[in-house]
């Protein structure tokens, strides 16, 4: 239906806007001042055509360019600042309106993106970046190198405190920018329009990942600047869609194809993109399988049974490891917790295979399967009730009763779990009860180890590489890390395996850690969330990769 | 004497039949809650070796034995439907105690004390009648934690405005009964009075609150549970249930059955409170959770 | 009624209407003290830093004693700031002014549903009293009364949206997401609608006005419709304006049954991310407007019914 003849839309005025009109005024009011210093470009002047073979990302062929994909989404709000967008429907939609330096492609492996050509100093300290040509952003002006430069600075700098600023700290000057005694961000400098030149003060192999993730993308200064608060919901960037409308009312944003994308002649494949947020997790199968939207990744678990049994619905559906890791912490520091034993018979009690029905992929590990360092070999925990009743024997205890927190109870899973727990900690002679919470386990933070005994974390990886579960997840003092857990041995080998430029040998350090962390057991290793993953008839050619999501620049719709 | 009120009217002769299917209904949920473990057929709370079909989800009603079918972890339905009577019986009797009780208190304290006290409490119930109350419980609830005690509580707290002022006009017609000013004229004081000639003759009323109240309790504190605030799992209960199959469109049993246990049991309530409707104003309360 | 005692009583309606506010005002402030969770970390973000963590407690005023953050809640519920959303991060205020027309909406649907089918139901009921029909009706109104709102939507949304198709699953699309949100708001005060004009009307039916209307040889059709009709509506609006605050309460659950994005989604969404501000802005925003139709609904029933006057 058309929604611009929305009742409400009419009856409260201020709603909805239109995006770009505001834009055309402030663009008028910039140019007189620090955007006027900068190169302008016309839209006639961009660039020579894009050999398709240097777009990155999966792989597309065929199909016919046009018609409208809908994309639904759980969250209830949406924030198109790329530092800003915490949910699902923001931020694994910010790679639609906004692009980098680098891309991350299936298996979330790092790609030249925005930039052509990139030379590393044998050293491993420079990185030198060559933009390429003819790269617009929305609003018609063209991305030069200092507003890749400006970018970077912007999403670790001291105002914005966001949460990807630990991310640059091996860039020379992070410290001293970080710290206010410079303005600016040393290492990273723009010499002429299309060179960026990224300086190290110590080796790190993570640099074009984390390049790659949406916070580090480019922006149009004067637009952030300009728009203020609204940018939040007027993203403007160098992204295959550009914003239509926004409707914060109907909780809907409509896309289209941006006409001076920089691989316009191939991509994106769809005129128009839009984006429902706010539909319930119940609705989004049935809207999906009627085809009155294209796409969810918030499939109920329970339904997924019916529709595996379905030839026709299973063709539909496929179950996505994510990045988000799931945990249950013990409290290591109450007796008789603080005995591995305990813990290790907690983790050998409990059948991680009949978790798998709701929402988790229990692989026993807490790297998620496509991480670097993830070991299919680790000795993770089998199910083995009599090794388990036989360690809380060795450990003396009996009649042992436990606590467990079920928080965040918007998710009917983690209590379906639990309940499941309940069982099979029974069944070694362990009493176990439940207290199911609305809150999530950060609002309750520290206080979670003087009410339970065990309690159910997730962690939505930001950046597609161990470290940031070493140190965030069981490093000494995490930021996630409420159990109080501390192993130095394992902080050590944490902060070392960060320097390590060889891939595979980084792969070894960090299967290094996982293996000590098992054999420790500070929590019952659970596994990553599932993405239960459901598309409409229409939608072809659908990727998916933990980092990124969606590739929605290259599905397409049969009926276009 | 107390034999002028018009409310023992109702009292007088048989049961009506409607009422009688009430007691029936009711009586029966009672017996759930009292004795579970006589009408059902299996452990409430154990996923049963059986309990899943091959694929692991959930049987279907007289699928292998079941006679209302499992849940998704495998639960005997029936088991936990009967199991759930208990959380349905005991909120319809604590927190509905509790709020009558907080009603006579504010009906009696307002016709005895008058003046301003009066003027205050009466405002106050309407408040209470007024506000979105659910609302309101739920933001309670949310900031204090929901336990039990500020279930019951929270419940009690959002339904005595309705009982309160019903009580309250009756307590003021009263003071105007022949038995009432008789006994003032003897010189009985205004408390005596209060206490010894208005109090009793408020027991009709309260039955048929009581009862109303009951159905109004065991909708709202389903429709709290059904928002994630109730018993904790793995206890059964209705609420619990529904709020769990809410994403249960290809298992329709189990959103009918917990619903339908609901229902029943509102409606039992109703009826028995019709067996005195005559005394109560038509345009009760409604009950609209 | 004279003017000034019109004016009277809207000055005491006014004065009453400021007095529950302050009361509800005055235990979302309680309530947000009572909150067991760090406010900063909930604003902050999951992922915050310490620096983030720190400015969010400086931007609070945490530090300050309690009256006086109370004088400053109440000072700024005055100038309509109800604090941020942690969730949303962005003024309260805004966000359920934003939603309100949804719900506004949605409660007009359903008080539409429950003028005209509990007023038809009704009359036709006690036009044909005793008959089959009034027996029926007042069977249904009995059991629609006692069927768990949320648990209606749940079946309508089977039926109606699941096996049949026949309407969207939820959502805000206009006209057909407002038809089965609507009904299962609507359908408990329909039946108590067709119970009180049933007896209202049934009253007038045999009231001495419409027995010498009918003697006058007036169509008994043309009686209903004038006459009755008329002194059913006055009970009818007192009823309706007394439920509107339960009527609110049931859009809370109707709402998020059906993903209806009005101010009773937006408070269990605020409820499920432990959003205490937004939550306590949907109290005090739903509580403002409760009472705001309840005056209007007041003045209605007093233009309507002359016996009050």
């Amino acid at each position: 239906m058309d929604r611009s003849d929305n009742w409400i839309d009419r009856a409260v005025p201020g709603f909805r806007h239109a995006a770009f009109s505001r834009r055309a005024f402030l663009a008028g009011t910039a140019a007189t001042g620090l955007v006027g210093a900068l190169p302008r470009q016309s839209y006639a002047q961009s660039g020579a055509p894009v050999d398709p073979a240097t777009i990155p990302g999966p792989a597309w062929s065929g199909g016919t360019r046009g018609g409208r994909g809908i994309n639904i989404w759980l969250d209830g709000s949406v924030n198109f600042d790329p530092l800003l967008a915490f949910g699902r429907a923001d931020y694994y939609n910010l790679s639609n309106f906004y692009r980098g330096l680098t891309f991350l492609a299936l298996g979330s492996e790092p790609q030249l993106d925005l930039a052509e050509a990139l030379t590393i100093s044998d050293d491993g300290l420079t990185y030198t970046f060559t933009l390429r040509d003819g790269v617009l952003f929305h609003n018609g002006r063209a991305a030069v190198a200092e507003d890749f430069r400006w970018s970077i600075e912007r999403a670790v700098s001291p105002a914005q405190a966001s949460w990807v600023q630990g991310f640059m700290a091996s860039v020379a000057g992070h410290a001293e920018f970080v710290a206010g005694t410079s303005a600016t961000l040393a290492g990273v400098t723009a010499p002429d329009v299309r060179t960026l030149v990224i300086q190290l003060s110590s080796p790190d192999a993570r640099l074009l990942s984390i390049l790659g993730i949406p916070p580090f993308y480019v922006l149009p200064r004067e637009e952030v600047e300009g728009l203020g608060e609204a940018f939040r919901e007027t993203p403007v960037g160098t992204g295959p869609y550009r914003l239509q409308s926004y409707d914060g009312a109907s909780s809907q944003i409509v896309a289209s194809r941006f006409e001076d994308y920089i691989y316009r002649d191939h991509l994106p494949y769809l005129d128009e993109l839009e984006i429902r947020w706010n539909v319930p997790a119940d609705l989004q199968y049935l809207q999906v399988s009627r085809n009155e939207a294209d796409l969810s990744m918030a499939i109920p678990s329970s339904i997924v049974g019916e529709i595996k049994a379905d030839p026709a619905l299973s063709a539909r559906f496929s179950a996505e490891n994510s990045f988000d890791v799931e945990w249950w912490p013990l409290n290591v520091l109450k007796p008789p917790f603080d005995d591995v034993r305990v813990r290790q018979a907690i983790n050998l009690a409990i059948d991680k295979t009949r978790l798998a029905t709701f929402g988790t992929n229990p692989t026993g590990h807490i790297y998620p399967p496509s991480l670097l360092g993830f070991d299919q070999t680790a000795p993770v925990y089998p199910h083995d009730p009599d090794r388990a009743r036989a360690l809380l024997a060795e450990a003396g205890v009996t009649g042992l009763a436990m606590k467990i927190g079920v928080l965040d109870s918007a998710s009917a899973d983690n209590a379906r779990m639990a309940q499941l727990m309940v069982q099979d900690l029974q069944a070694v002679g362990i009493a176990a009860t439940i207290e199911q919470r609305q809150e999530t386990s950060y609002d309750l933070g520290s206080a979670l180890v003087d009410e339970y005994d065990m309690w159910n974390m997730g962690w939505g990886m930001g950046l597609p590489d161990p470290s940031e579960l070493v140190s965030n997840l069981f490093g000494t003092g995490g930021a996630a890390n409420f159990g109080g857990y501390s192993n130095p041995g394992i902080d050590a080998q944490g902060a070392a395996a960060i320097g390590i430029t060889d891939r595979a040998e980084r792969a070894a350090a960090y299967a290094g850690i996982e293996a000590a962390l098992l054999a420790d057991a500070p929590f019952l290793f659970v596994g990553v969330g599932q993405l239960n993953s459901f598309r409409s008839e229409r939608l072809q050619n659908f990727a998916y990769d933990p980092a990124l999501w969606t590739y929605w620049d290259r599905y397409w719709v049969t009926d276009a | 004497m107390p034999d002028a009120q018009p409310s023992r009217r109702a009292g007088r002769g048989r049961l009506r039949p409607d009422a009688a299917i009430g007691l029936a209904i009711v009586a029966f949920f009672v017996l759930a809650a009292v004795a579970p473990g006589v009408i059902a057929t299996h452990d409430p709370l154990v996923s049963l070796p059986n309990g899943l079909t091959e694929a692991g989800t959930p049987r279907p009603p007289g699928d292998a034995g079941f006679l209302l079918g499992t849940d998704v972890l495998g639960r005997d339905v029936f088991s936990r439907v009967v199991h759930g009577a208990q959380v349905a019986v005991l909120i319809a009797v604590v927190p509905n105690l509790i709020a009558l009780a907080i009603a006579t208190l504010v009906a009696l304290a307002a016709g005895y004390l008058r003046g301003a006290v009066e003027v205050v409490l009466m405002r106050l119930t309407e408040a209470f009648l007024v506000l979105p109350l659910f609302l309101i419980a739920m933001a309670v609830i949310a900031t204090i934690g929901p336990s039990t005690a500020t279930i019951v509580l929270t419940l009690a707290f959002v339904s005595w405005s309705y009982p309160a002022r019903v009580l309250h006009g009756e307590v003021r017609r009263l003071g105007n009964a022949p038995h009432v000013e008789a006994a003032r004229s003897l010189g009985a004081g205004s408390l005596r009075i209060t206490l010894r000639h208005i109090l009793p003759h408020l027991t009709p009323l309260l039955v048929v609150y009581f009862s109303m109240n009951a159905a109004y309790m065991v909708m709202l504190e389903a429709g709290l549970a059904f928002l994630g605030f109730g018993v904790q799992p793995p206890a059964p209960s209705w609420g619990l249930m529904l709020a769990d199959a809410r994403d249960q469109f290809f298992r329709p049993w189990l959103i009918i059955v917990p619903g339908l246990s609901l229902a029943l049991l509102c409606i039992g309530l109703s009826l028995l409170g019709n067996l005195s409707e005559r005394d109560t104003p038509f345009n009760s309360r409604r009950v609209l959770l | 009624m004279s003017l000034p005692v019109m004016l009277r009583r809207l000055a005491g309606r006014a004065a009453f209407i400021l007095l529950t506010l302050w009361f509800v005002v005055t235990l979302t402030f309680i309530l947000t003290f009572a909150v067991p969770t760090d406010p900063a970390r909930a604003i902050a973000g999951p992922k915050a830093t310490a620096v983030q963590l720190e400015k969010a407690r400086a931007a609070l005023g945490l530090d300050e004693p309690v009256p006086v953050q109370y004088a400053r809640y109440l000072a700024n519920v005055l100038r309509f700031d109800l604090g941020r959303s942690h969730s949303q991060r962005r003024p309260v205020a805004e966000i359920v002014l934003e939603r309100l027309p949804y719900t506004a909406l949605l409660a007009l649907s359903a008080i539409t549903v429950q003028l005209v089918l509990g007023g038809v139901l009704g009359l036709w009921s006690a036009v044909r009293a005793g008959g089959l029909m009034d027996r029926s009706v007042f069977l249904l109104s009995l059991v629609a009364v006692s069927l768990p709102q949320f648990w209606v939507g749940l079946l309508f949304l089977y039926l109606f949206g699941f096996k049949l198709g026949w309407l969207p699953l939820g959502g805000a699309a206009l006209p057909e997401g407002l038809v089965l949100p609507a009904l299962t708001l609507g359908l408990a005060g329909a039946a108590w609608t067709a119970r009180i004009v049933r007896s209202t009307a049934s009253e007038a039916l045999a009231s001495n006005t419409v027995l010498g209307l009918r003697g006058r040889g007036i169509a008994p059709r043309r009686i209903v419709l004038k006459h009755v009709v008329r002194l059913s509506a006055g009970p009818v609006l007192s009823v309706l304006a007394l439920d509107f605050g339960l009527l609110l309460g049931g859009a809370v659950l109707v709402e998020s049954v059906f993903g209806w994005p009005g101010i009773g989604k937006t408070a269990y969404q605020a409820l499920q991310q432990n959003d205490v501000p937004l939550l306590m802005g949907t109290v005090v925003v739903g509580s403002i407007f409760v009472l705001l139709i309840n005056a209007l609904l007041d003045v209605a029933r007093f233009a309507l019914d002359p016996r009050i006057r």
